[in-house]
């Protein structure tokens, strides 16, 4: 039984026992940046990588940074675990960040971009440039550019305008006219709707000149008669008042009443310059963007590596890149053509990318056209409206099933769209939900409704991921399909308690947050602990995004001083210390950072030899388990191993996987006695391959007659024959 | 037995029918005090039932109803709400028979039927008012399903305790069969409410309930042996609590059983938070804390005053009796069943008032007989023999009172009884009937007949005119009628009789109250003793 | 309350069932009873046919073969529901008719013979006797000494006795059928035969005049069906209600003279379409009522009471007190009433503590409010006999009580009392839980404006009583009433913590409050023993024990079991 609110209360705060949640994520982020400065690691690859890096620091400015900024206004109150007040966090934070900063510019600027020069990809300066070519992107600036320019010229009376969030921007120090001392200020923001890579005409294939090269080349045309004394660019971040999601989504914070809110709004959290840009020039910039020096930070090379994408994506060049993995299908085209018969024989486990999506494509349009099916229930957390998934739904609810949809809708940004394919959705016939107030459905779970020769039947498809085929090519996710009479019943309560048809309710075989699941955690790893109390071996082991939760850190150290084993497999922020004598002795924790970003979420308890294995939608963090609908499913028996192989693997891996030391820092693992070098994304990926092979060699050619259904003749076509 | 209710094909039907010889899943949706719930199953009348959704939503129609005596706005939105979402459910399994019913919480609303007719209306569904005793028969249904062969119900005396919001349902069984049922004010809501007012201190007010309580089984006690009984099976969420509370996880047979002083234990800790503590102790939501201790001080007191030494607490409610009532109900078992347990529970009230058996039984065979000699004549259900089987062995106890007007005593005594199994407008008929097994016949200034509906007058009027028949061929109680035959001679009826010794008294009795058979049916009757008939 | 107790709730106590015929000149009865704890009994079965023995024999002197004929099947009948009835005695007696008939002798040995009934055949004043015993166990005499009258078919008897039984008793020929076939020549009566038949009744009561005149009796009773029927023809002729059953009603003397009248005018035909007149009747009644009549003249009684139970009931008591059952109860109750209703609460397994308790504490209450209600000790004993019976109901079921307790009060046979009383005692007792009396209750609307008064102020009395009582366990002992003005004070003798009843009290004593006009204060005296608060329901393992356990301390020690109840 989890603890009381009394007994929480009674707890003394020990600081010493947690990271700080901030600098572990920046500790996350400089992984990815190892990753850049990885000389092993293909050099378009390293460019990925250092690209993911500043995105991912432009989102941890806009929310986190920000947030804290917040909080020192409201007071600076509540320490967090680590015992860090937000004024302390900030500190350290942006230390840490400049000095990411810097790193990054290094790698790209030196260890980047000169080998793919010699690769031919090039950037030139202006003034190397041959007179065509000039003359060509004089026409081109004329044309193209010059109309989407808007040069504005500030005086000191007149307010700073404002500049887009994230925006690229050119400042221009105008000499004085006659009679004033001071030189102006303008400013001319840098078209986000062209292209920046602009490839001068006859230039040989790769050689690319950077949008802002040309304007600032062209300034004299923008500001006649004037003096320009100087013009660099300069990128800000504003408060985006939203909540980092390792999902690429973003979640605004509800319940900003609208003062506030203008106020965070405009304030600017960073400022980045070129490494040219005067004093003077940054001097005015920091004055009117009243922010502190501490939040300016100089860049090496261009800024806003995002442009660079393109070249990430260059044909040919393959070289340069790691080799493709393609999924593998793992179901056979025929067991394909009858996902539910094939389901109806056994639980299906996928592991994406390395074994394809498409079974589950095929599991939502074979009960949108069987006609048979009763229902299809399903979640939506962020699917596009062109997603073959909910085509299939929409053709499902226009077959007259009955088909409930809840749809957890993107950020604000994109809503529209959103709505659009939800409405029609909704046009077709499906009952569709959105959201639930106050909470997130975060739960990954597709249930069908059946009807079989022997009474209803139900399918369920469970996930770690959501259902989104592109992203199921980058993230390592779980899926589960399985007609397990409990788990459907479940799945049918689960889907009651959400449309509101009935309270939540006991479940028999999942758990689901915001009711049970913290509870089901709490109880599981208490298992192990009396386990071990009792002298038995006791181990527990996890795979997760985030393990940010105070109350699952606690557990998990009472299981450890109980002398429980305990792995942890934490691809990003970790507020766990581990090997903290008499506390965290027995917790190990690794971290894997390669191509496919690890968004799995696997646990494993020994439980004396009867191990259990579970994957879920939710990190060990309080908004997973407080604040979201999450669903925890059990692995049958059968797809045991195949998951277990998994964990070993990523624990094995001395590659890619960095262990967090009691410092909060992280180290490649040297591979202690020497044992080869051991990539667990790649042996997995030709484990999938050998496994499938076998698989296909052993069901030696079996020749089974069809009958009609099998055949996908219907009753009507052979009527006419 | 109650109606079992079927729905128009839901405009959202199921993309195919289903394939004949598989049954369509069934649903029924039970109103109580403090939630709506709702069972789609499937399965044959054979075999056991699979159950495909159980969904319950708390609405506090209760607390309304027993404090305010009319359901609130609120709560009734709410109940439309959640009932939209049982009808939903119901359509995705295409299901077109359901059975619907709300106890005490609703039927003591004031302004019960305008929200039955909003429930018709937004919902589609027909919702059924029982009473105290169908739910004890539908409540034993479930039980007896549950318990197949535990000794609780093969041998010895069991009683049935389940404490709901409004009231207490309790069955008396004797080797399984209900011998006596009935309900009783111990809700465990109202008895809440009864302390609202209270302003002393949180253990005076629980004294005032255990006190109240006593009183109530004191009562109880008059009405069945609660001593004679060897088990007790309780029913009901707050003692389903308590069970898990004390024997932990669930037992591999899935019948939680804790022995009473365990059981004693428990309630005496429980009665000692108050509801905060009670809240935050066990995380129960503030409806369940409010019932919980009432609820179990009943369940301890009713406990303490039988022989039995264990408890069993099977999971099994209304509903299950409900689902098996509509899957099971048409089966020839079920009937007969249904049969024998109306019967010694009629059996039961005859001895509480000294009838005389002999007679009694007798009068009721020669009565079905009857009935069933004149089926084509009748056109009546089983249910009606049903109820002339009961009016038969019940119609003398009137003497019980006073021999003068015995008949009207009868009649009174049967309307203020409650049988196992049969609802209280079933029992009006059973008065009336007996009523007039003899002197005066139906009649349209007898205020208690004509309350009656036209179907049930009709029905009173044949099951009487046989009832006076039948009693009338026993007439100096010696039983010498043994069997009977009605033989149609052209127009009219003559009725032989087998029997032993003499039976002109019976002849001349018999034909003294012919008088309405014949007024009823339009037939002469006349009368013959049965030479030996050519077959057996 | 001890557990043995409670089960005998459920267990019937073996009642002795008995027959008793009476084999009249003019009909035979058969009352079936069964005898109560006690010695007390109740009818469960009656049966009357008109065998008209004697229609013929009283001149001739011999009964005619079809007369025994009839009556000989009749006894087998009588037999045969008597034994189907499970009793275990059949007693029989046989009168006048066969007593004087040359034959009689050898008729009762061919019913002993056939039958296995051996008919005692009572001489005059033995049947006078028996009467009067019935009488005395009927009739509520409040100790008056009583004159009793029977007219039989061949004769009549006269009784004249006190508490004790019967004193003098005379046995005259002038039995209904004789003095019918003798004087009755003419339809309708001519006066010459009703002169003849007067003074024929005047001679032979002569020698037994003074003596009876002296005898010093202070009310008359008549038992026999002819009386009842010329009693109910001259109620209706007077234009009263005739209660049904008609027993313990009164018919003054002058009433019962112009029934006389009016029949002796009126010839068999009208007599015959006369409602309510039984028609086997029609054409004995006439000398019926003239002899009863001139008895009333002869003996200057000014009113009769009717009385439904006769010889047949003297004879059942005779046997049951020779078998000394009911000498017992008899002492505890020489009241009629008393015994009746005692009887009538056993048979519905009454909570016997808490109804004495509610009776005491209502008369009680009764007494202390005397001066606000001005009642007196007639409704006082209403109000205590409702008490005894305010619960009965729940024998028939627990809800609505109240109600079948109205309903048990009102048809249960009740002795001793007008079918007024009756119908009080059954509203007071019907208005022990809730609502206020009002006139749309069709029984209570039913009474007098007076009795629909004195019924609510009892009642009033009776709920707050019985609140007082509420957890059945007589923890107030007894209460005095003070206060003046228009607030009343109720102070109760506890002899435990009274939560339960002082709290129930306020609500419960609206309905006196508003009776009386006044407003009532209920509190308890000092509590006689330790009764703290206690812990609470310590565990235990006896309903008793549970319930006392309530009365226990702080520190949970706990009062003896049964201290409440020894």
């Amino acid at each position: 039984m989890a603890v009381t609110k009394a007994e929480a209360k009674s707890r003394k705060k020990e600081p010493e026992l947690f990271l700080n949640r901030e600098l572990s994520w920046l500790e996350f982020n400089s992984r990815v940046l190892e990753e850049a400065m990885d000389p092993t690691t293909p050099l378009l690859d390293r460019l990925k990588f250092a690209i993911i890096v500043q995105s991912n620091l432009d989102e941890f400015f806009m929310v986190r940074v920000a947030a804290l900024k917040h909080a020192i206004e409201e007071g600076d109150a509540n320490p967090d675990a680590a015992g860090l007040r937000p004024r302390q966090q900030l500190l350290v934070v942006s230390e840490r960040a400049h000095e990411m900063v810097e790193r990054l510019g290094k790698t790209l600027t030196e260890e980047i971009l000169p080998p793919l020069t010699e690769q031919g990809i090039r950037f030139v300066a202006y003034k190397d440039l041959e007179e065509p070519q000039r003359a060509f992107l004089g026409r081109y600036f004329t044309a193209e550019v010059l109309p989407a320019l808007t040069p504005l010229a500030i005086d000191v009376s007149r307010p700073f305008p404002q500049l887009a969030n994230l925006s690229l921007n050119l400042a221009i120090l105008l000499a004085p006219p006659e009679g004033e001392e001071h030189p102006r200020l303008a400013v001319v923001q840098v078209p986000a709707g062209l292209r920046r890579l602009v490839r001068p005409l006859g230039g040989d294939g790769n050689t690319y000149v950077l949008l802002e090269e040309i304007i600032r080349a062209e300034m004299a045309t923008l500001f006649p008669g004037q003096k320009v004394l100087e013009a660099s660019a300069f990128r800000i971040a504003r408060d985006a008042e939203m909540e980092l999601d390792e999902e690429g989504g973003r979640d605004y914070l509800e319940a900003i009443e609208d003062e506030l809110r203008k106020r965070r709004l405009s304030r600017v959290v960073r400022l980045e310059v070129e490494q040219g840009m005067g004093d003077t020039l940054l001097g005015i910039l920091v004055q009117r963007l009243e922010i502190e020096v501490a939040d300016v930070y100089y860049v090496r090379g261009p800024l806003d590596v995002r442009a660079l994408w393109p070249l990430v994506e260059l044909p040919a060049l393959e070289q340069l890149r790691e080799p493709a993995f393609k999924p593998q299908a793992s179901l056979e085209p025929r067991e394909l053509t009858n996902v539910f018969h094939r389901i109806s024989q056994g639980e299906i486990l996928l592991h994406h990318p390395y074994e394809s999506f498409d079974p589950v494509i095929a599991f939502v349009s074979q009960a949108a056209a069987d006609p048979d099916v009763l229902a299809i229930k399903q979640t939506l957390y962020r699917t596009s409206g062109d997603s073959p998934v909910v085509q299939s739904l929409s053709r499902a609810a226009e077959a007259g099933k009955q088909v409930t949809v809840i749809v957890e809708l993107m950020a604000r940004f994109d809503e529209q769209s959103n709505i659009k394919w939800a409405r029609s959705l909704e046009q077709s016939g499906a009952h569709v939900i959105y959201g639930i107030r106050g909470y997130k459905v975060h739960a990954k779970i597709c249930l069908v409704v059946r009807r079989g020769p022997q009474g209803i039947e139900r399918y369920v498809h469970m996930g770690t991921g959501n259902y989104n085929e592109k992203t199921a090519r980058i993230y390592t996710d779980f899926g589960l399909m399985t007609a397990d009479r409990a788990i459907g019943e479940d799945a049918s309560a689960f889907f009651n308690a959400l449309t509101g048809f009935g309270d939540p309710p006991r479940m028999k075989k999942l758990s689901m947050a915001p009711t049970t699941l913290r509870e089901r955690f709490v109880r599981l790893i208490q298992r192990e602990q009396r386990r071990a109390e009792e002298g038995q071996p006791a181990e527990i082991r996890a795979k997760m995004n985030s393990l940010v939760d105070e109350e699952m850190i606690r557990a998990l150290y009472d299981a450890s001083k109980a002398g429980v084993k305990i792995r942890l497999n934490v691809r990003g922020i970790c507020c766990l210390r581990p090997g903290v004598k008499g506390v965290s002795e027995t917790i190990e924790v690794l971290s894997v950072v390669d191509r496919f970003l690890e968004h799995s979420r696997v646990f494993h308890f020994r439980n004396g030899g009867e191990d259990e294995v579970y994957l879920a939608s939710a990190d060990w963090m309080s908004r997973n388990l407080d604040r979201r609908i999450e669903l925890l499913f059990p692995v049958a028996p059968e797809n045991r191993k195949k998951v277990l192989d998994v964990l070993d693997s990523m624990f094995q891996d001395n590659v890619k996987g960095r262990r967090l030391q009691p410092d909060g820092t992280y180290r490649r693992r040297k591979n202690p006695r020497g044992d080869e070098a051991f990539r667990a994304q790649v042996h997995l990926y030709k484990q999938t391959q050998r496994a499938l092979e076998r698989a296909r060699a052993g069901a030696a050619v079996t020749l089974e007659p069809m009958s009609l259904a099998d055949a996908g003749v219907t009753a009507k076509s052979t009527g006419n024959s | 037995m109650g109606r079992k209710n079927t729905l128009p094909r839901p405009e959202q039907a199921p993309a195919v029918p289903p394939p004949a010889q598989q049954a369509r899943p069934v649903a029924v949706v039970d109103m109580g005090a403090s939630a709506i719930r709702l069972v789609v199953a499937e399965g044959a009348s054979e075999g056991p039932l699979h159950l495909l959704e159980e969904v319950s939503r708390g609405v506090l129609l209760g607390k309304d109803t027993f404090t305010h005596g009319r359901l609130g706005a609120a709560t009734i939105e709410a109940t439309l709400k959640a009932l939209e979402g049982f009808r939903r459910i119901m359509d995705t399994y295409g299901v077109i028979r359901y059975r619907a019913v709300a106890t005490s919480a609703v039927r003591e609303a004031s302004n019960a039927d305008a929200f039955l007719d909003r429930v018709r209306l937004r919902t589609g569904l027909e919702v059924e008012v029982i009473d105290g005793s169908e739910e004890n028969r539908l409540t034993y249904l479930a039980v007896r399903e549950r318990l197949a062969q535990h000794p609780a119900l093969e041998d010895g005396d069991a009683v049935v305790v389940e404490i709901g919001g409004g009231s207490a349902d309790i069955s008396f069984l004797r080797k399984g069969q209900p011998i006596h049922s009935g309900t009783y004010p111990l809700g465990s809501i109202r008895m809440r409410q009864s302390l609202a007012g209270w302003q002393g201190s949180h253990e005076q007010g629980m004294r005032l309930l255990v006190r109240h309580i006593h009183n109530v089984v004191d009562d109880i006690r008059r009405e069945m042996p609660l001593r004679e009984a060897k088990h007790v099976i309780a029913l009901g969420g707050d003692v389903r609590f308590a069970a898990g509370e004390i024997v932990g996880d669930l037992p591999a047979d899935g019948l939680p059983v804790f022995d009473r002083d365990a059981f004693i234990r428990f309630v005496d800790s429980v009665v000692g938070y108050d509801m905060e503590q009670l809240v935050e102790k066990y995380r129960l939501p503030q409806s369940e804390a409010e019932t919980l201790v009432p609820a179990l001080l009943a369940y301890r007191e009713l406990l303490i005053e039988t022989s039995a030494d264990r408890v069993s607490v099977p999971d099994a409610s209304l509903r299950d009796g409900l689902l098996l009532d509509l899957v099971r109900s048409d089966q020839p078992q079920g009937l007969e069943d249904l049969r024998k347990q109306v019967l010694s529970s009629a059996a039961a009230v005859g001895e509480r008032y000294r009838y005389d058996a002999p007679h009694a039984r007798n009068v009721a065979d020669l009565s079905v007989r009857l009935f069933d000699e004149l089926r084509t004549e009748h056109g009546l259900s089983d249910r009606h023999r049903l109820l002339l089987e009961v009016a038969a062995l019940l119609h003398d106890i009137g003497n019980y009172v006073n021999i003068r007007g015995h008949h009207k005593h009868s009649q009174y005594l049967i309307a203020a009884s409650e049988i196992f199994g049969l609802s209280q407008d079933e029992m009006h008929v059973v008065s009336n009937v007996a009523r007039y097994h003899r002197r005066a016949v139906p009649s349209k200034s007898h205020l208690p007949y004509m309350v009656l509906d036209r179907e049930a007058r009709v029905a009173t009027n044949k099951l009487s005119a046989i009832l006076r028949l039948a009693n009338a061929l026993d007439a100096d109680h010696l039983q010498k009628v043994k069997d009977l035959h009605v033989v149609p001679e052209d127009e009219n009826w003559v009725l032989e009789v087998e029997g032993a010794g003499d039976l002109t008294m019976e002849r001349l009795a018999a034909l003294a109250r012919a008088d309405y058979l014949t007024e009823v049916f339009g037939r002469k009757l006349t009368f013959r003793e049965a030479r030996q008939r050519p077959w057996p | 309350m001890a557990p043995e107790r409670r089960d005998d709730a459920f267990e019937y106590n073996h009642l002795v069932k008995i027959a008793a015929i009476d084999l009249g000149s003019n009909s035979f009865h058969m009352v079936l009873v069964e005898t109560l704890r006690g010695g007390a009994f109740r009818v469960i079965g009656t049966d009357k046919e008109m065998v008209r023995l004697g229609a013929r024999t009283l001149s001739r002197g011999k009964l005619p073969a079809s007369a025994m004929a009839r009556g000989l099947e009749t006894l087998r009948k009588y037999k045969r529901l008597a034994e189907s009835a499970g009793a275990e005695k059949i007693l029989a007696v046989a009168t006048s008719a066969i007593r004087e008939a040359t034959n009689g002798e050898d008729f009762l040995e061919r019913i002993g013979n056939e039958l296995e009934i051996w008919p005692r055949t009572v001489a005059g004043d033995e049947e006078a006797r028996l009467i009067y015993l019935a009488v005395l166990h009927s009739v509520h005499l409040e100790g008056r000494r009583a004159l009793v009258i029977d007219i039989g078919g061949g004769s009549v008897e006269l009784a004249v006795g006190g508490g004790k039984g019967m004193e003098y008793g005379v046995c005259e020929k002038l039995g209904v059928l004789r003095t019918t076939e003798e004087f009755v020549k003419s339809d309708p009566l001519s006066d010459k035969d009703e002169s003849r038949l007067v003074k024929h009744v005047q001679k032979t009561l002569g020698p037994h005049r003074a003596r009876l005149r002296s005898s010093g009796f202070e009310c008359a009773v008549g038992t026999s069906g002819t009386i009842l029927a010329v009693g109910a023809l001259a109620l209706q002729r007077a234009g009263e209600a005739v209660p049904e059953p008609l027993h313990h009603v009164k018919v003054s003397a002058d009433q019962i003279h112009a029934a006389r009248k009016w029949l002796v005018s009126t010839d068999l035909k009208t007599r015959l379409k006369t409602p309510g007149l039984d028609e086997s009747r029609a054409d004995i009644i006439v000398a019926g009522a003239v002899v009863i009549d001139t008895i009333l003249q002869e003996l200057g009684v000014r009113e009769l009471i009717l009385c439904q139970w006769a010889l047949r009931e003297g004879i059942l008591l005779d046997y049951i007190h020779g078998h000394k059952r009911s000498l017992a109860r008899a002492e505890a109750y020489p009241d009629v009433r008393r015994r009746s209703v005692v009887s009538l609460a056993e048979r519905s397994q009454w909570h016997e503590k808490h109804a004495r308790k509610v009776a005491e504490l209502a008369v009680a209450l009764f007494d202390g409010t005397a001066k606000r209600h001005g009642l007196g000790d007639r409704e006082r004993a209403l109000l205590e006999y409702a008490a005894l019976l305010h619960d009965i109901g729940h024998h028939i079921a627990y809800q609505n009580h109240h109600k079948h307790t109205y309903y048990l009060i009102k048809n249960g046979e009740l002795r001793g009392f007008t079918p007024l009383e009756v119908e009080m005692v059954a509203n007071i007792a019907r208005y022990h839980r809730r609502g206020r009396p009002r006139r749309k209750h069709a029984e209570f609307g039913a009474l007098p404006r007076a009795e629909r008064r004195t019924v609510e102020v009892l009642a009033g009395h009776l709920r707050l009583a019985d609140s007082l009582d509420r957890s059945h366990r007589q923890i107030v002992r007894g209460l005095e009433v003070s206060g003046r003005g228009d607030t009343l004070r109720v102070k109760c003798d506890v002899t435990a913590d009274p939560a339960l009843e002082i709290w129930g009290a306020p609500r419960r004593a609206e309905l006196l409050e508003r009776a009386l006009g006044v407003r009532i204060r209920v509190g308890a005296g000092e509590v006689k023993e330790d009764t703290a608060m206690p812990a609470i329901l310590p565990a235990t393992d006896d309903a008793a024990v549970a319930a006392e356990a309530l009365g226990a301390t702080a520190e949970g020690r706990r009062v003896p079991a049964r201290a409440t109840e020894s």
